[in-house]
C-alpha cells in the first residue's frame, strides 16, 4: 500500500503542469490582509481543484480591494510564481503596496476583476522594477521603489514622498 | 423632457439582454453556420448563452471601436459590436463564429487569471489568456476551412460546388484576416508555443504554415467559383447552327438569363419537310435538355411529332442529339450550333 502511495505520488508529481490559464472553478482563492509593523501583507490562499499540477502567477500590481469598509485598496508588491499539486492548497505571504499614504484595516480582500489601463501600466512598471532587481541593475530596495511608483501614480504629494524616501530612490522610481 | 423620461422608463423596463429581431436573426445564422461545418457543440453553447441572456450587441466607442466582441470573465457576459448585427453575409457569420469561439475561452477562464494575464501583458511578458482565445479562433478558422474543402471535394453538382466554393472563399478570407491580425497582436500578447497547433496528421504547424494553407484554400475556392461563374454567366445568348445526320436543316435556340431555352428546328427528312419548336433548360454544368414538337409534311399529309433533345454547352457553342420520335419514321439526328 505504501509503495503504491509512493508510486501514485511520484506519478502525480511527474504529471505535466496545466499549461493553460486556469478555468473557473479549477483555482479557488481567498486573500487576507494583515499588518506587520504597520506594513500591509496579503496572505493568499489558493487551491488547485484539478487532477494535474497547476502553475500560476500572481503579478506585481494586481489590485485587491478590501471587502469591508474602511477598505483602502492595495496592490501586490511582487510577482509570485507558484506550482500547486493536484487538489492541494497553498498559502503565500506577499508584501502589499498601499495606493495612498493611509493606514489599512486588516481583513478579507478580493482581487479586482477589472483594472483600467492606468492601473495596468503601473503593474507593468512594478514588474520592470523587479526585473531590474533580478538583473542586479537596481541599486535600491525594490519594494521601496515599487511603493514610490504606486504613490506617484496615485497622485501622492511629492513633498511628502521626498520626506519619506531618498533622492536616489525618488529618481529611480521616476525613471521606471 | 417628459419624452426623455418616458424613453428612459421604457428602456429600463426592457429585460436585460433582450435582443432585437435583427440581432436574433444574426445569432440564428451563426448557429446555423456552426452546424453546417459540424461544430454542433458550439451551436449548442451559443443557444445556451442566448437562453441565459449572456449575449448582447452594443455600439462600441473609444478604444473598443475596432473590437468585435468583449467578454467579462467575472459575470460571463459577451458584448458584440453592433456593427456585426447588420451584415447578413457568410463572411460575417464566419467572423462571428471565430470571434465567439475566442470569447467562449475567456468566458471559461478564471477572472483572477484573466486580470493577472493582463497585468503581465503590461509588463511586456505577453498575455496567456488572450493567446488562448486567439488560438481557439485560429483553430476554428482552420477547422472550418478544412471542412469546407472536404465538402467541396465531395460536392456532386456544379451548383453545390459554386455555393461551397464561395463559402470557402469567405471562410478562408476570414481565417487569413485573423492570422494577419494575430501577427500584429502577438507583439502585445506574445508568440504561440511551437506546439500550439497541430494538423490533422498530428504534426505541429505554425501561423506561417496556416497562412500558406489559407492562401491555398483561397486559390482552390477561386478555381471552383470563377470558372463556374463564368460558365454560368456565358450561357445566355443566341445559338445558331445545323441539324445533322438523319435530318438536315437548321437548329437554332436562345438561352435566356434564367437558363430557360426556346428555339426552332426545321429541315428535310426522308419522310418530308419538317418544322418544330424547341423548349428546355440549361443546368449549371452546361447540360441542355428539353422537348421538341412540330409537324412533318409527308406525301400522305401533315403529321405531328413530339420528342426530346439534349446536349452540352461550351463557351463557344453547343452540340447534341435530338429525336422527334421513332427513328426512321420521324426526324432525328445530331445538332451543332455556334454562339453568336
Amino acid at each position: 500500500m505504501k509503495r503504491f502511495m509512493i508510486l501514485v505520488l511520484t506519478m502525480t508529481m511527474m504529471l505535466p503542469a496545466v499549461a493553460r490559464v486556469p478555468h473557473d472553478g479549477e483555482l479557488t482563492y481567498a486573500f487576507q490582509l494583515k499588518l506587520e509593523d504597520g506594513r500591509p501583507f496579503i496572505y493568499a490562499t489558493l487551491r488547485n481543484h484539478t487532477s494535474a499540477p497547476m502553475e500560476f502567477e500572481l503579478p506585481a500590481g494586481l489590485r485587491l480591494n478590501g471587502k469591508y469598509e474602511p477598505c483602502l485598496p492595495v496592490v501586490l508588491g511582487q510577482d509570485i510564481q507558484f506550482k500547486l499539486p493536484p487538489g492541494q492548497r497553498k498559502t503565500l505571504k506577499i508584501q502589499a503596496l498601499s495606493l495612498y499614504i493611509f493606514q489599512h484595516t486588516e481583513g478579507e480582500y478580493k482581487a479586482a476583476t477589472f483594472m483600467d489601463d492606468t492601473e495596468l501600466k503601473v503593474s507593468g512598471k512594478l514588474q520592470n522594477v523587479w526585473d531590474l532587481h533580478y538583473r542586479n541593475q537596481l541599486p535600491a530596495d525594490p519594494f521601496r521603489i515599487c511603493q514610490i511608483v504606486v504613490y506617484l501614480a496615485n497622485g501622492a504629494d511629492v513633498n511628502q514622498l521626498n520626506s519619506m524616501y531618498s533622492a536616489q530612490e525618488m529618481m529611480l522610481a521616476r525613471r521606471i | 423632457m417628459k419624452h426623455l423620461w418616458i424613453i428612459s422608463l421604457l428602456f429600463l423596463t426592457l429585460p436585460l439582454g433582450a435582443l432585437t429581431t435583427e440581432e436574433n436573426k444574426m445569432l440564428d445564422k451563426v448557429e446555423l453556420f456552426y452546424k453546417s461545418v459540424g461544430m454542433n457543440d458550439k451551436a449548442v453553447w451559443l443557444a445556451k448563452q442566448r437562453q441565459l441572456k449572456n449575449i448582447s450587441f452594443e455600439k462600441f466607442t473609444g478604444d473598443e471601436v475596432g473590437t468585435t466582441a468583449i467578454t467579462d470573465s467575472s459575470d460571463k457576459t459577451i458584448r458584440i459590436n453592433s456593427n456585426y448585427a447588420k451584415r447578413f453575409t457568410y463572411r460575417n457569420y464566419v467572423d462571428l463564429g471565430l470571434t465567439l469561439g475566442h470569447e467562449k475561452i475567456h468566458q471559461d477562464q478564471s477572472p483572477l487569471a484573466v486580470v493577472a494575464a493582463r497585468c503581465k501583458q503590461f509588463g511586456g511578458y505577453g498575455n496567456k489568456a488572450e493567446q488562448e482565445g486567439w488560438a481557439e479562433g485560429i483553430k476554428i478558422g482552420r477547422d472550418v476551412v478544412m471542412k469546407l474543402r472536404k465538402q467541396l471535394a465531395n460536392a456532386k453538382s456544379s451548383r453545390e460546388k459554386i455555393i461551397l466554393g464561395k463559402r470557402l472563399e469567405q471562410a478562408a478570407g476570414s481565417w487569413q484576416t485573423l492570422l494577419n491580425d494575430w501577427n500584429v497582436q502577438k507583439k502585445k500578447y506574445g508568440e504561440f508555443s511551437s506546439q500550439q497547433f497541430q494538423d490533422t496528421d498530428g504534426m505541429f504547424i505554425d501561423v506561417d504554415d496556416m497562412l500558406k494553407e489559407s492562401k491555398q484554400a483561397l486559390k482552390v475556392a477561386k478555381d471552383y467559383v470563377v470558372p463556374a461563374n463564368s460558365m454560368v454567366s456565358s450561357y445566355p445568348g443566341k445559338y445558331r447552327g445545323k441539324a445533322l445526320g438523319g435530318a438536315a436543316g437548321s437548329f437554332n435556340f436562345d438561352v435566356r438569363s434564367d437558363y430557360s431555352v426556346v428555339g426552332s428546328v426545321s429541315g428535310t427528312h426522308k419522310m418530308g419537310s419538317f418544322k418544330g419548336t424547341l423548349d428546355g433548360g440549361v443546368n449549371v454544368d452546361g447540360l441542355i435538355s428539353g422537348k421538341v414538337w412540330g409537324t412533318i409534311q409527308t406525301k400522305y399529309g401533315v403529321e405531328k411529332f413530339a420528342g426530346s433533345w439534349s446536349g452540352r454547352l461550351t463557351k463557344t457553342g453547343a452540340q447534341g442529339k435530338w429525336s422527334a420520335g421513332a427513328e426512321g419514321v420521324y426526324p432525328s439526328g445530331s445538332w451543332a450550333v455556334s454562339k453568336l
